[in-house]
This record gives C-alpha cells, sequence and structure tokens, in this order.
C-alpha cells in the first residue's frame, strides 16, 4: 500500500554503492559518505570485493559485525599469492585476536597483522591503493568514501596508513591462532 | 404507543444513511476549505463521490422497490409454485452485515487515524528514500545545510528537502510552505499529494456514516423484536442489507480509488523531490570531497606524528638495552 512507510533495503543500498563503484572505473573518482554500521559493512564488502592487490586496515578488531570473512577471504583468493593483506588493530586485549574479530583463527601468511598501543582517532581501509574509507567518527561508523583515487587523496591515505604501520607493534603467528587452541 | 413508520420505512432508513454521509461530506470538507472551494474540491474528486453517492442512490432505489425485486426473483417460491415464507432471516443476515460493517469501520479508523501526521512522515520518509538513492545520508544533507550559505538554503530546492524532511521543525510545519516558496509545478504536485492524504479525513468521517448506517439497521431491529412489524423479510430491513452492502463496496472502492491516487501523486512529488536533490546534489557533494580532504589531512598529521613518537620510544628502548661499552 503506498500509505506505508518506504525504507531503503540493504540490498538496494548496495547495489546505489556498486553503481558509485562502476562510475569510478567509468569517469571521476566517486566520493560519498556513510552513517551506522549496517551501511558501513555493505560498503566495505564492496570495497573489498573490487581489490585485487592490497588492502590496509585500520581497525578496531576486524569485528565481525562489520567485516565479513567470507569478503577477506575472497579477496585472498583473487589476489593469489601476490595478494597482500595488512592490518593493524588498535582496540585487542593484550596481544590475542578476540573471537568476535574477522581474523579469529587465521593463519595466512598473506595477512599481516600489527597492533597499536592505544587507540587511533580514526579508523581507515584502503583498497588497491585506490579505495579509501576514512571512519572519523567510530562510535557511529560515520566515515567518508572515496572509489578510483590512485594519486592525490591515494597516495596521501597510503602514506598515512605506512606511518601508522610503522607505529605498529608485531603480533606473533601463535598470538593468532592462541584462542582457536 | 410508537407512530407508524410503515408508511415511510422503505425510505427512510436508506435516506437516514444518505444524509448521514452527505453530511459528514460537507463537515468532513471544512478543514480543506482553507485549500481550496468545496466545490473545487469536490469537483477532483468526482469519481470516488459519485461511487459513494451511487451506492446510495441504489440502495435507495432498491429499497423502495424491495416488494417487487424479491416478488420478480422468487425469492421466497419453493418447489411446486408454493408461496412459502423464507426460510432466511433477514435479522440474522443484517446482524451479520452490520458485524463486517464493524470491522470494516474499525479497520478504517485505524488505517485514517492522524491524517495529517502520516502525510508529513510519509513526505519525509520519501525525502529520506529519494535522497539515499544518490547515496547521501540525511545525516550529511543536515551537516551540510548547517554550514550552507544563505543564498543556497534559500533556494527552492533547499527549502523542499530541508522542509520534508523536516517539516514540523524545519521552517514551522506544513502550514507555512506557500506557493511562493516553490516553482508552480512542484507547487502542484506537492498540493496533490497532500489533498490526496488529507483526503483521508474526508473518507473517515464517511466511515462515521457507516457506523450512522449500522445504528439505523440496530432500530430496525428494535421495532422487529417489539413486534412492530412481524415478518422475516420486510423491505425496510431488506432495504438496510443492501444498503450496508452497498456502503461497504462504495467505502472500498473510494479507499482504493484514494490509495491509487496517492499512488500517483506520490510517484509524481518524488520525481519533484528527485530533482530537487540532483540540483542540491553537487554542492553537498563538493561539501563531502573538501570535508574528506580536510579529515585525511588531520588524520594524516596525527599518523605522522604518532609514527614519530613510536620511533623516539623505540630508539630509547633500543639505547636502554644495548650493553655500554667500557
Amino acid at each position: 500500500m503506498s500509505f506505508m512507510t518506504i525504507t531503503i533495503d540493504l540490498r538496494a543500498y548496495k547495489a546505489m554503492v556498486l553503481e558509485k563503484l562502476r562510475l569510478s572505473q567509468t569517469g571521476a573518482p566517486q566520493v560519498f559518505e556513510n552513517s551506522g554500521p549496517d551501511h558501513a559493512r555493505v560498503v566495505l564488502s564492496v570495497l573489498v570485493g573490487d581489490c585485487h592487490k592490497t588492502l590496509d586496515i585500520v581497525s578496531g578488531d576486524l569485528v565481525r559485525d562489520v567485516w565479513s570473512a567470507q569478503s577477506i577471504r575472497e579477496f585472498l583468493a583473487r589476489g593469489g599469492e601476490s595478494a597482500r593483506m595488512r592490518v593493524l588493530l588498535d582496540d585487542i586485549p593484550g596481544d590475542t585476536i578476540p573471537k568476535s574479530s574477522a581474523l579469529f583463527g587465521w593463519s595466512d601468511p598473506r595477512i599481516h597483522v600489527k597492533r597499536l598501543r592505544n587507540p587511533f582517532v580514526a579508523h581507515l581501509c584502503i583498497g588497491d591503493k585506490k579505495h579509501i574509507r576514512l571512519e572519523y567518527k567510530k562510535s557511529t561508523c560515520e566515515a567518508s568514501i572515496t572509489f578510483g583515487e590512485e594519486n592525490g587523496v591515494g597516495n596521501s591515505a597510503s602514506e598515512m596508513f605506512n606511518n601508522l604501520w610503522n607505529a605498529g607493534d608485531e603480533i606473533g603467528a601463535s598470538e593468532r591462532v592462541a584462542e582457536a587452541v | 404507543m410508537l407512530p407508524d413508520f410503515t408508511q415511510f420505512n422503505a425510505l427512510l432508513s436508506p435516506l437516514g444513511i444518505a444524509v448521514a454521509i452527505v453530511g459528514a461530506l460537507g463537515l468532513g470538507s471544512v478543514p480543506l476549505l482553507r485549500y481550496k472551494g468545496f466545490l473545487v474540491w469536490l469537483g477532483d474528486r468526482i469519481a470516488p463521490v459519485s461511487i459513494v453517492l451511487g451506492c446510495f442512490l441504489v440502495g435507495v432505489i432498491v429499497a423502495q422497490f424491495s416488494g417487487e425485486i424479491v416478488n420478480y426473483f422468487h425469492l421466497w417460491r419453493g418447489e411446486n409454485n408454493v408461496v412459502i415464507k423464507p426460510s432466511i432471516s433477514a435479522a440474522d443476515l443484517l446482524v451479520n452485515l452490520l458485524t463486517i460493517s464493524a470491522l470494516t469501520a474499525s479497520a478504517g479508523f485505524a488505517y485514517l487515524c492522524l491524517p495529517t501526521d502520516r502525510m508529513e512522515m510519509r513526505l519525509s520518509s520519501i525525502t529520506k528514500t529519494v535522497l539515499l538513492e544518490l547515496l547521501i545520508e540525511v545525516k550529511q544533507f543536515d551537516d551540510w545545510y548547517d554550514q550552507a550559505p544563505s543564498a543556497e538554503k534559500m533556494t527552492p530546492a533547499c527549502k523542499l528537502i530541508n522542509g520534508l524532511l523536516s517539516p514540523r521543525l524545519a521552517i514551522g510545519g506544513w502550514d507555512s510552505l506557500s506557493s511562493t516558496d516553490f516553482d508552480t509545478r512542484t507547487w502542484r504536485k506537492l498540493s496533490k499529494f497532500v489533498d490526496n492524504h488529507l483526503d483521508d479525513s474526508w473518507v473517515r468521517l464517511s466511515l462515521w456514516g457507516l457506523l450512522v448506517g449500522m445504528l439505523m439497521g440496530f432500530i430496525c431491529l428494535f421495532f422487529r423484536y417489539f413486534g412492530l412489524h412481524d415478518f422475516i423479510f420486510h423491505p425496510v430491513e431488506f432495504g438496510v442489507v443492501i444498503t450496508l452492502l452497498l456502503l461497504n463496496l462504495g467505502i472500498g472502492s473510494l479507499l482504493i480509488s484514494l490509495a491509487f491516487g496517492a499512488h500517483r501523486g506520490e510517484v509524481d512529488l518524488r520525481h519533484e523531490i528527485k530533482t530537487s536533490v540532483q540540483n542540491l546534489a553537487p554542492h553537498i557533494n563538493v561539501y563531502m570531497t573538501v570535508r574528506r580532504n580536510v579529515e585525511i589531512e588531520e588524520v594524516a598529521v596525527k599518523a605522522r606524528d604518532l609514527s614519530v613518537k613510536r620511533n623516539e620510544e623505540r630508539a630509547q628502548e633500543q639505547g636502554l638495552s644495548r650493553p655500554r661499552r667500557r
């Protein structure tokens, strides 16, 4: 009935995000924003779904509510041996990856994990150095997303991640799978 | 001693209902007179009004000629052409129809209450949906609006979107919008959509007429049980049954007509809102791009500082752990 409230369901939202991605591949970079964990999950699945080579992430603990282990698995399958994933966690207890994390139980050599001693002001995801999601309000998952900008902002974001990566401390493989054992 | 109504009963019940409905039409139109005159309003809605009035007209005619109708269709003739009294109790039929009418009225009231609030919620929901189709979240629109210069805020597109998102808060409610705020075409479509929704109050009052008809039916039952009409299938009851049946059909078709009309109006309005959002989108996109650049720069500085600080800490740790040379 037309009097009933219309809501955009997540499938429709995903279709719109995919359209933004398509436009970025054929024309100018696309910039938009998202709010809320549901939209964040959709945006990240689309972003990761278009990556083939590198994935650089700054996250709390890569929580499963937002991050899809399946998307990560598919990224690694697409990239093959040359795929590289760097994950910087800033909100994990000690050196162990919690069960709520999408990385829990993983020991893939292509995934390199570090941790920051203190929570960082923002979270970040960079895919193939051209797709960027900068989450500037972590509590509400408000983020700015850019699709298809390799130069300019893409380089700035990569440099930013490299600085953070440098500041991170290693987590050994044994710690990553400790909970699984 | 109660007066003898038999002379007028054939017409009394359906006419009484018709008077109640038409009176409700008049009362229901009073709030709409501020938008347009009653005759103009009536002319725009000639189809549903014709359906309801036509139903009542048929009901009146059937009640008037009910005796001839039941004879013509041999409703109480059994085998061997023997005239027998009908075994169907009109009172039972009437009670069943009254029950159905009560359900219809209840559903109608539940569905149609607070039409103005629902209209505003509907407009807000449509606007949010259209914004999201261009991947502009309401939060981002609000942020852009807060910092937008006054000249941009006063554009028709901006006033439309901001007003629809929060009609009660943004510009003082729906009443403060006027035709001068928008171009003619947008205003016409907005008005049409609003009128369709405000029509709900008219339908709601028509449902009051349905309740009045139900009350008339109960009055007929009252007369029957007190023996004023010692019959099973009296023309008056037959007339009331037909009237109520047609009234349910009339109200149902009216609701469907309104739904389709509202849907059409909504499609047109949605197009107007989308056009307005598309006009605003470049400004909002520029704002989001600038904000993104600022945020990346701010976060990049913090990342650089963190890296430098961590390098210094590591250098200190290494200096402390290196054995001293003698």
